[in-house]
């Protein structure tokens, strides 16, 4: 278990100084896939930097298992694999040399070290280049050597920062792939992102980080639940006292628009059959009906009041 | 010992570098390009350790005895050593001298021919003796001396002319004036001298006298009463006496002494030593074993030695953008790790480069490797630690400017500046020589001072010479011990940047 305990982050000092992470408290559980959620520049960076003991906290503490980290980093560190944003890697150097050299760094190697080598490499689609330089492998490839690289030394707690950037369709679907095989072996995965997508297709908990403030940390469904869906029908007229009634019912907000109506409410999916049938009964057939669930950009954006941006 | 991740970061490095064939190229080629530019360029007296003194060099061709056993062009020889300011170097025959002169490599060669001795041996104040003097010194043809001019040196040529001449009279005068003095005693001297001194005879005695006047030579022969052998014996006491005489008057001089030590009972404040002529300007286009070879391949090993520090400074940079000093921080490495993992391949590739450096000096352009005397393996001895110690110098300056440039623009001003600035001021660039004596000092505040420093004492051009190797050893400790203690303040900060 990992145990953030007010975590602060000052870049600079003085006049300049600047707040990256502003007292961040959680806790990610034993084998959980954890999304860090935030645009560029909300301290997600920051916040691994501190997770993975690269650099202290200005203030607040890390708990690894109820060790702290930073009093026993060495042998905590071994533990923590981190595939950075940048593809950390030696373009001069095989893919294979890469690995090799990245586990003699905890002491790995002969043909055993080359054979889980290989096996992380053959899982990511790299086997048949291992012994390429480096230089000469796609972005995606190099995506892929960058997470292989970070698996070299079989960490527990594993970091991607951002892993799927520049990352073509193929890659990122295998990378994804990956992601689960490992999440599904017991590995807890701390997956950093700015894209809304990936974090909700990968992650049951996350954590939405602006500005350097942690501001929501719960499971996916809990998140999704904070917003509503909606009911969006083309059809004529609605009487106001059916459209009220509808309303109350659905636990949601009534508004009418040009050719139909749209209702906001909790969980629509499961609403919308009902809606239907009282419609249908008060002689009113839609045209069309749509359905739509509440997702990760509407609770960004209900949080924070702005779009999700990349910048 | 082998699981130790520095050795990892170090193989790695080394591998990568391995890798560019082109930094490599340059590392190994760069310096041997500038070393066979500049030895075909430069003149055959870069490369001499600095001697202000006047070269006289001369041929003896003297076979002849004179005094004191030997012969007189030795004692010319020995005049000039014990002249202040002369540096005497022999040449081995005339075809040398001629050759010398005729290439301008030398202004003048005085030739102390065969018949020396034996022209000195007549020389004498009698007029059936020779006389060598003439309003400028010597008449050298009249000794059997000639002096070989470049006429287009015709100062320096002059210069060294005079010094001859000054020691040729310093030579032949006093043997002269000995030879004079000899005479004094000398029977037909006393008869000249007797007969010369006439006297006027007291009035008691006119009547064995009847002109009035007596000479000494009469009074000698009344002394002996007729005793032919007695006569003899007061003619050598007269002559005796006159010697003594004038020995006394002139008391502080020896006037039989033959040499001007004798002659001037003075001594000399000291004597060089006389170098044998050596071929130091080289054979071939490359110049190949010219003497500015021993202070080119050291010195160009030097200056790229240290600008080794843009290498390991551009590596930690590159590992610094690339991400990979992250990973490298989250393994257990540690801040010494990377320092001495960093360091390691430097020194490696500085060892390297040095020893193809001081390997092709040898094979290519003719070098040598301290004295003449000494074997193989007492000069590898010798040249192996202060190769290490210039190594292990350049490599901690590396790691240290790897640890504080964070780009490679401060690389290029944290490395090249003061590899470059050590450079010049130690004496890679320019001899030291050039420097006014009162900035030379300045070159003990570079590892580039230091390491020229105990080349130049180990690679003297003169294969007689001998080293003093506590100065080389202090050398090596200097930059050995320079070398650590950037290798420890690089450790430090890289320790900071670690606990950040």
């Amino acid at each position: 278990m990992i145990e953030l305990d007010n975590i602060r982050v000052v870049h600079g000092a003085g006049s300049g100084a600047r707040e990256a992470v502003s007292g961040v408290s959680l806790t990610i559980g034993t084998g959980e896939l954890f999304g860090l959620l935030g645009p560029n520049g909300a301290g997600k960076t920051s916040l691994v930097s501190v997770l993975t003991g690269l650099r202290a906290p200005t203030s607040g503490r890390v708990i690894l298992d109820g060790r702290e980290l930073g009093r026993d980093g060495a042998d905590l560190r071994r533990r923590i694999g981190l595939a950075p944003q940048e593809t950390a890697l030696y373009p001069a150097m095989t893919g294979l040399e890469n690995m090799r050299f990245f586990g003699s760094l905890f002491g790995l190697k002969g043909p055993s070290f080359d054979r889980s080598a290989m096996e992380i490499l053959e899982a990511l689609g790299l086997a048949a280049c291992s012994d390429r330089p480096a230089g000469t492998y796609s972005g995606g490839m190099l995506r892929r050597l960058n997470l292989a690289v970070a698996l070299a030394h079989e960490p527990d707690i594993l970091f991607l920062d951002e892993p799927t950037v520049g990352v073509d369709p193929q890659s990122r679907a295998l990378l994804f792939s990956r992601i689960r095989d490992l999440h599904g072996r017991g590995r807890t995965i701390v997956y950093t992102s700015h894209h809304l997508d990936e974090v909700e297709a990968l992650c049951p908990r996350l954590a939405i980080m602006d500005h350097g403030r942690l501001i929501a940390c719960d499971t996916l469904p809990s998140l999704l639940g904070r917003m509503p869906g909606t009911i969006r029908a083309a059809c004529g007229p609605v009487p106001s006292d059916l459209a009220e009634s509808l309303a109350k019912q659905a636990l949601g907000t009534w508004t009418n628009e040009s050719g139909g109506f749209r209702l906001e409410c909790p969980e629509p999916a499961a609403r919308a059959p009902a809606v239907l049938e009282r419609l249908i009964a008060a002689g009113i057939r839609p045209a069309s009906l749509e359905v739509r669930a509440s997702d990760l950009h509407s609770v960004f954006l209900s949080l924070t009041g702005r779009e999700l941006r990349d910048g | 010992m082998a699981d130790w991740p520095m050795l990892a970061v170090a193989r790695k490095d080394l591998l990568l570098l391995a890798r560019d064939r082109r930094s490599v190229l340059l590392l190994l080629a760069l310096p041997g390009f500038f070393i066979a530019v500049l030895g075909v360029l430069l003149g055959e007296g870069f490369g001499t350790k600095a001697d202000d003194r006047v070269r006289v060099s001369l041929v003896d061709l003297d076979r002849g005895t004179g005094i004191l056993g030997s012969s007189f062009a030795r004692l010319v020889r020995d005049d000039l050593l014990e002249t202040p300011g002369i540096r005497v170097e022999l040449l081995p025959d005339i075809e040398t001298a001629r050759r010398l002169v005729a290439s301008h490599e030398r202004a003048a060669v005085i030739i102390l021919g065969p018949e020396f001795t034996s022209r000195v041996n007549a020389c004498s104040f009698l007029p059936e003796g020779i006389n060598p003097f003439f309003r400028e010194g010597i008449h050298l043809d009249r000794v059997g001396v000639e002096v070989l001019r470049d006429t287009r040196q015709i100062a320096t040529a002059s210069l060294v002319e005079q010094v001859g001449q000054v020691s040729l009279l310093r030579v032949v005068l006093p043997y002269m004036i000995g030879k004079a003095f000899e005479r004094l005693s000398d029977p037909d001297f006393i008869e000249i001298l007797a007969k010369k001194v006439v006297l006027p005879v007291p009035p008691a005695f006119r009547p064995l006298f009847p002109g009035g006047k007596v000479n000494l030579s009469e009074l000698l022969r009344l002394g002996s009463g007729g005793d032919a052998r007695l006569e003899r014996d007061y003619r050598a006491r007269a002559g005796q006496g006159v010697q003594a005489a004038i020995s006394e008057q002139f008391a502080r001089y020896d006037l039989l002494g033959k040499t001007w030590a004798a002659l001037t009972r003075s001594k000399a404040s000291g004597t060089a030593k006389e170098v044998e002529y050596a071929d130091t300007a080289g054979k071939g286009w490359l110049n190949r074993g010219a003497a500015r070879y021993q202070i080119l391949v050291p010195a160009q090993s030097v200056l790229f030695a240290f600008l080794i520090v843009l290498l390991a400074g551009s590596i930690l940079v590159a590992e610094r953008s690339s991400g990979t000093l992250m990973r490298l921080r989250l393994s257990p490495l540690g801040p010494g790790g990377l320092a001495i993992g960093k360091f390691l391949p430097v020194l490696a590739v500085s060892l390297i480069q040095n020893s193809v450096l001081f390997a092709a000096g040898w094979a290519v352009f003719g070098m040598r490797f301290g004295p003449a005397a000494w074997t193989t393996a007492e000069r590898l001895l010798v040249l192996a630690p202060l190769m290490a110690g210039v190594s292990v110098a350049a490599a901690g300056m590396a790691v240290l400017v790897a640890a504080l440039a964070r780009g490679e623009l401060q690389v290029a001003l944290l490395g090249a500046l003061p590899a470059l600035v050590g450079a010049v001021l130690g004496g890679c660039v320019l001899p030291r020589e050039l420097f006014p004596e009162s900035t030379r000092w300045l070159a003990y505040l570079t590892p580039h001072g230091w390491a020229l420093n105990a080349y130049l004492e180990l690679l003297d051009p003169d294969p007689a010479g001998s080293p003093d190797l506590m100065r080389v050893a202090a050398s090596c400790a200097v930059l050995s011990v320079s070398g650590l203690a950037c290798l420890v303040v690089a450790w430090r900060l890289l320790a900071r940047e670690w606990r950040r």
